[in-house]
């Protein structure tokens, strides 16, 4: 069974980025058609533990890893509002230094005029309710990273981020279940469908079809969480289709529908590798309070650091602990009092995003120089908290001292001499992997996101980024995404 | 639910004995993994029950040079070999050993009466209002 529809434009993907571009067509008053892989997972299902989010909202149960001789899990959901769902919602501007390099190494200063970024920003912005987390939300978590950067005198500062009188429950990696955070699922994918665009979820885009005789178009299959698993969707696209799957699956899905004209779609992949510390205190933290992500320290940002307390659930808190057995089990006795920081770092490491079949390799490796500066992220997060009261700092790095306790350890962590194995890297903020240019000897998609020499179907996610950003890519991408939306209609 | 063996849920049982030792291993394990095994779903899931199912059968051998399931060793000694399993030289053995602790733990804590003794909020029910009597 074939299921077929029609619209000005298809979307693929309703993450940030495809909803910011549903916010435009429709806004504009063309008709819409959004596809997600994912579920639409209702407000009152959200919030469910750990183990319901794995299965409900991210992609392979959270188990989307790295191929190649290095494991690093991929962090990305799939369901309705894609990462937006699980995410803490923090917000920045593209930092004017990245900016600058886009504009005098790629060219992107016509494609992205600055103006048209900040308009797009001041929208944002507004729509979605950036602001600093509230004083009463920073939590326990939040306060070891603020006493301790006040104590080095460190640039500090509350997350901004998308919310609206925030719980502070620190649930966010499950789904905000009470719609306070702006996901997508909360803001503007139930926007968009009020103008009157309609949402396919549970179907798997195969290929999209370039303007043509049968395109542009967008076809898909219905998944096993359908009620209509295995039938075929076709939506044929008056206008053009819009790819905004995530930089791992819009080059797949290019590749997969025979659109990588350059051989640029799928390398120059690139993220936010992050590692982590814990910090042991005498006071209680208690992770499970507070906002998921309250307070940043940015003082290390222009190096390509930056620590964000995260309030990990505590089975994942857990598993993150040194040790097994009797001496594991002591600790998670006394979890109340242990802090948790994420250091995602601006990565100089390039990866590659390959199809085969329906399934996705993703080939990363982090370089030298990347371990060296996550051992320095490390390093100063253990003095962070050390600063802070902390009686140790657990950085978690094999072959290291399993704890820090006083400067020489810091100093000996900084200068380590170890490979990227010895980290249990996570992998978020993924972008870089259909990167825009004029050039199609050096990019994948041209000044509007079309592959070089395609008509009708346009790349606005965050693989046509030709750098990664250093802080969190949310912002950032939704303005890309709604810059380069204004110029279909 | 999910069918489980009792074989695969005593591998779990003496895993997660191993691993965090008098949390979780009791009460109602076989719905809890059922869970975890469906969030993962089928490939991940199967992998991992082969992991669990490995581990508790040829752990001891591997690591210890003993020729015994993981559970009909002592306490001690269930430690010792996940422990070396988790500081192994080999990266990817390592990366095994992660895995076993994540899906432990994890399946560990979201048992009550654990959460309750340590003190953490109770898993949220999506399915039920958050709110009322």
């Amino acid at each position: 069974m074939t299921v077929a529809d029609d619209a000005d434009f298809v979307i693929v993907g309703t993450g940030a980025a495809g909803a910011a571009a549903a916010r435009v067509l429709t806004g504009a008053g063309a008709s819409v058609v959004m596809i997600e892989e994912g579920s639409e997972v209702p407000a009152g299902r959200l919030g469910g533990g750990t183990v319901d989010s794995l299965g409900r909202l991210m992609r392979d149960g959270g188990g989307q890893v790295t191929s190649g001789a290095l494991k690093i899990p991929l962090l990305q959901a799939a369901c309705v509002g894609g990462s937006t769902v699980v995410n803490s919602g923090i917000m920045w501007r593209i930092p004017p230094w990245i900016y600058d390099r886009w504009v005098e190494e790629f060219g992107l200063g016509e494609a992205l005029p600055a103006r048209e970024l900040d308009a797009c920003f001041e929208l944002l912005e507004r729509e979605l309710l950036v602001r600093p987390t509230a004083q009463d939300r920073i939590g326990g978590n939040g306060a070891a990273l603020r006493d301790g950067a006040a104590r080095l005198a460190w640039e500090a500062k509350p997350t901004d981020r998308s919310e609206q009188d925030c719980e502070g429950s620190a649930r966010c990696l499950e789904g905000c279940s009470n719609g306070r955070r702006q996901s997508m699922n909360f803001s503007y994918i139930p926007r968009a469908r009020a103008a009157g665009a309609r949402l396919y979820a549970d179907c798997r885009v195969t290929r999209v079809l370039p303007a043509g005789r049968d395109g542009p178009a967008a076809e898909g299959v219905f998944t096993a969480r359908s009620g209509n698993a295995g039938a075929r969707l076709r939506v044929r696209a008056r206008k053009a289709v819009v790819v905004a799957a995530s930089a791992v699956h819009s080059p797949a899905i290019l590749q997969r529908s025979g659109l990588d004209t350059t051989g640029h779609v799928g390398p120059n992949f690139q993220g936010h590798p992050g590692v982590a510390v814990l910090g042991l205190f005498d006071r209680p933290v208690r992770l499970w309070e507070g906002a998921t992500q309250s307070y940043e320290i940015t003082e290390f940002r222009r190096r390509g650091i930056k620590i964000e307390s995260l309030n990990l659930p505590p089975e994942v808190l857990a598993a993150r602990l040194p040790g097994t057995g009797a001496r594991l089990a002591a600790r998670v006795a006394e979890m109340e009092r242990v802090a948790a920081a994420a250091i995602p770092i601006r990565a100089v490491a390039r990866g590659s995003v390959r199809a085969y079949g329906p399934f996705t390799f993703v080939r990363y490796a982090p370089e030298p120089a990347d371990v060296a500066l996550a051992l320095d992220g490390l390093a100063s997060t253990c003095e962070a908290y050390l600063a802070a009261g902390a009686r140790a700092a657990f950085p978690g790095v094999y072959g290291l001292p399993e704890q820090v306790t006083d400067r020489a350890g810091i100093e000996a962590l900084r200068s380590a001499r170890v490979g990227p194995q010895a980290f249990n890297w996570v992998m978020t903020h993924m972008m870089g992997s259909c990167r825009m240019g004029a050039d199609p000897q050096t990019s994948a998609v041209d000044f509007r996101g079309r592959p070089h020499g395609v008509r009708g179907v346009h790349v606005v996610d965050s693989s046509v980024f030709p750098t990664n950003l250093g802080v969190n890519p949310q912002l950032t991408l939704m303005a890309v995404a709604m810059v380069l939306s204004q110029r279909l209609v | 639910m999910m069918n489980l063996h009792p074989s695969e849920l005593e591998a779990l049982a003496s895993l997660i004995e191993a691993i965090l030792p008098g949390m979780g291993a009791g009460e109602d394990l076989a719905s809890r993994y059922g869970r975890f095994l469906e969030a993962l779903g089928p490939a991940r899931g199967l992998g991992l029950r082969i992991a669990v199912r490995a581990s508790a059968a040829g752990l001891p051998a591997v690591m210890l040079g003993r020729w015994a399931r993981l559970g009909a060793l002592g306490q001690q000694e269930r430690e010792e070999c996940v422990s070396r399993l988790l500081s192994h030289r080999r990266y990817l053995v390592r990366q095994v050993g992660l895995l076993l602790k994540v899906a432990c733990c994890t399946i560990a804590l979201q048992e009550p009466r654990t959460r309750e003794r340590l003190g953490l909020p109770p898993v949220a029910r999506p399915d039920r209002p958050r709110g009322g009597a």
